[in-house]
């Protein structure tokens, strides 16, 4: 009976500190634990200059294949949506270098785990403060790739990797500080952003909070408060910023509010004022569906692409054959009517939004549908019938959108008013698109 | 015997505690991960595809929290290159033994660089248990995007610490 309960419990000791992940196909997958650090699940090192330090980690396998883990230490960083990230595409040039294995590979069979040791050694010309190193267990695995034919695809290899962070507090002078860089416009795929150029300065781990309040001539514009996961010391970072009301092309002023806890302790804030601003590109560039890293060919400064429906051109240009056989030719360079594209499209006569206007109403400059060239788009043999009438709203409605009213919704996805010039049906949709969608699954109107 | 057994019932409800806490990340979606494909016909068009991660964060003194970071090379095919992909958003569900949800304060979209950003984190004291992560990826063709089959790395990482 105790050789029993002692099996048993044995056995639970053993197990308990291994994890439940769940894989669909057999593999290693290997998990980390740090020894002698119980308290944070991480290595919390206090060491002077010239200190070292050893440690071991354990590296267990509960996965349901034998697998080999390769081992090594990385640099950490801030990423760019702060946080602490890991450099594990090169080689560890600051504290990662502190950190040594005895070991750079482990082979491992399901269930099983091996105690891992390493050390950690303070360089005597180290600088106060709390740093940070990793320790990585990586998957090493050789998966033949596939090849997708006959469409355009993606093949995708992912590298799997599983971190224990290793901090380092080198005692000195502690300094909390932080510094406030220049703003700019930035976002892609309709979601424009600020990137606000951050660096912490001082030597402490903190995650800051704050606000970003914007203005312009007309008063204020926004007010967009964050709360930042960890900033290392001695990084920076270009932190984005999602708006919620998208900016017109204009100037600005951003009052940046940054609070973080003073090295005793106390709240402290710093705050700073920036200019910048928003140029049509930018707004283009975000509005435009695909967001093409070019500005298209045309785009100047001082305009916008149209926001006029191209085949209501087409369909304005009234009765006769001549006309006729113009619309037909349009209508014959694309598939449908609420066909998108960007790329390539000129640049249209819609004036923007001024930019001493108010900044959250006049929005726009977004990017109105262009028809694609004709070569690439052959007419679908349904094509619409050239002689539909103007109050007819089948097969297609004439959307005009709204872009200075555009809304940005829970999800983050900016949509307009989309108003069907003929029937007057109005909904608020992505693009013309999503408003044929929604359209089609909605009654038509009579 | 009935204080060995007690003994060993202490031993069994401390041993996590004492042993501190174990973090695993797993992929679950195997490599490469092949994203549907697009016909390329001039408009601007969008895929998406998503990964399976799981993370378990257990034993005792599990409280620091962790993070999900990525980064990506750039899509290549040959000479041609796509933009750069963006998380839209990243699901997450319990997959056992959960005992506080991880709090996650990561806003979507994040656009992937090749330096690592976090997509997903459990602050301090939650994300307790195992979870099921399932982040969308989106990728986008422009209506100038070049024909063939794009590539990346994409690097995965769990982590806990600060």
């Amino acid at each position: 009976m105790r050789r029993r309960l002692g099996l048993v419990a044995a056995a639970a000791l053993l197990l308990a500190p291994a994890a439940h992940a769940a894989r669909p196909t057999p593999s290693a997958v290997f998990g980390l634990r740090a020894v002698g650090n119980p308290k944070v699940g991480y290595f919390v090192y206090d060491l002077g200059h010239g200190a070292t330090q050893s440690g071991a980690v354990i590296v267990s396998n509960v996965g349901t294949r034998t697998g080999t883990a390769r081992l090594y230490a990385v640099d950490a960083t801030t990423g760019a949506t702060t946080g602490t990230v890991y450099v594990t595409d090169r080689a560890p040039r600051l504290q990662g270098r502190w950190v040594s294995l005895a070991q750079s590979h482990v082979t491992l069979a399901p269930g099983k785990h091996a105690r891992v040791a390493f050390t950690v050694h303070v360089p005597r010309s180290a600088k106060p403060g709390q740093w940070v190193a990793g320790i990585v267990a990586e998957n090493v695995v050789h998966r033949t790739s596939r090849r997708t034919k006959g469409r355009t695809g993606v093949r995708i290899n992912v590298r799997d990797l599983t971190i224990v962070a290793v901090q380092v507090n080198v005692p000195g002078r502690a300094v909390a500080s932080f510094a406030v860089g220049g703003i700019t416009a930035g976002g892609s795929n309709g979601y424009q952003t600020l990137l606000v150029h951050l660096a912490n300065t001082g030597n402490l781990l903190r995650k800051p909070g704050g606000t970003v309040s914007i203005s312009n001539g007309h008063g204020a514009v926004e007010r967009l408060p964050f709360h930042m996961d960890t900033f290392l010391p001695q990084t920076a970072i270009d932190y984005p910023l999602l708006l919620r009301k998208a900016l017109a092309p204009g100037s600005y002023t951003a009052t940046v509010r940054l609070s973080f806890d003073s090295a005793g302790g106390r709240a402290r804030t710093t705050t700073a004022v920036r200019s910048f601003a928003v140029s049509n590109h930018d707004v283009t560039q975000v509005f435009t569906s695909a967001a093409p890293t070019k500005p298209a060919p045309g785009t100047t400064s001082g305009s916008s692409r149209s926001s006029t429906p191209w085949l209501l051109i087409g369909a304005l240009a009234g009765a006769g054959v001549l006309v006729l056989l113009l619309v037909a030719a349009l209508l014959r360079s694309r598939r449908r009517p609420s066909a998108e594209s960007a790329a390539g499209a000129p640049i249209g006569s819609s004036p923007a939004p001024a930019a001493d206007t108010a900044a959250v109403a006049d929005l726009p400059a977004r990017t109105e549908p262009e028809p694609p060239p004709a070569a690439d788009m052959p007419a679908p043999a349904d094509e619409p019938a050239f002689e539909r009438a103007d109050d007819d709203c089948r097969p297609y409605h004439y959307w005009e959108v709204a872009y200075d009213r555009g809304e940005l919704g829970g999800d983050g996805v900016w949509r307009f008013p989309h108003r069907c010039r003929n029937c007057g049906l109005e909904v608020l949709a992505e693009n013309v698109d999503d408003a044929a969608a929604q359209t089609a699954r909605a009654p038509q109107p009579s | 015997m009935r204080i060995l057994a007690a003994t060993l019932l202490a031993a069994l409800v401390a041993a996590p505690a004492a042993l501190g806490a174990s973090f695993t990340f797993t992929v679950n979606t195997t490599s490469p991960v092949t994203a549907p494909g697009v016909t390329l016909n001039g408009d601007d068009q969008t895929t998406t595809f998503t990964m399976s991660y799981t993370v378990a964060y257990t034993g005792g003194n599990n409280n620091a929290g962790w993070h999900v970071s990525a980064s990506s090379t750039a899509l290549t095919s040959g000479s041609a290159t796509l933009p750069a992909m963006q998380v839209t958003t990243v699901a997450e569900a319990c997959g056992g033994s959960c005992t506080t949800a991880p709090n996650n304060s990561v806003t979507w979209p994040v656009t992937l660089g090749t330096t690592a950003q976090e997509i997903y984190n459990a602050a301090t004291t939650t994300g307790r248990g195992t979870f099921s992560l399932t982040p969308t990826f989106q990728v986008s063709y422009p209506a100038n995007a070049q024909p063939g089959t794009y590539s990346a790395t994409v690097t995965v990482t769990g982590a806990t610490g600060p």
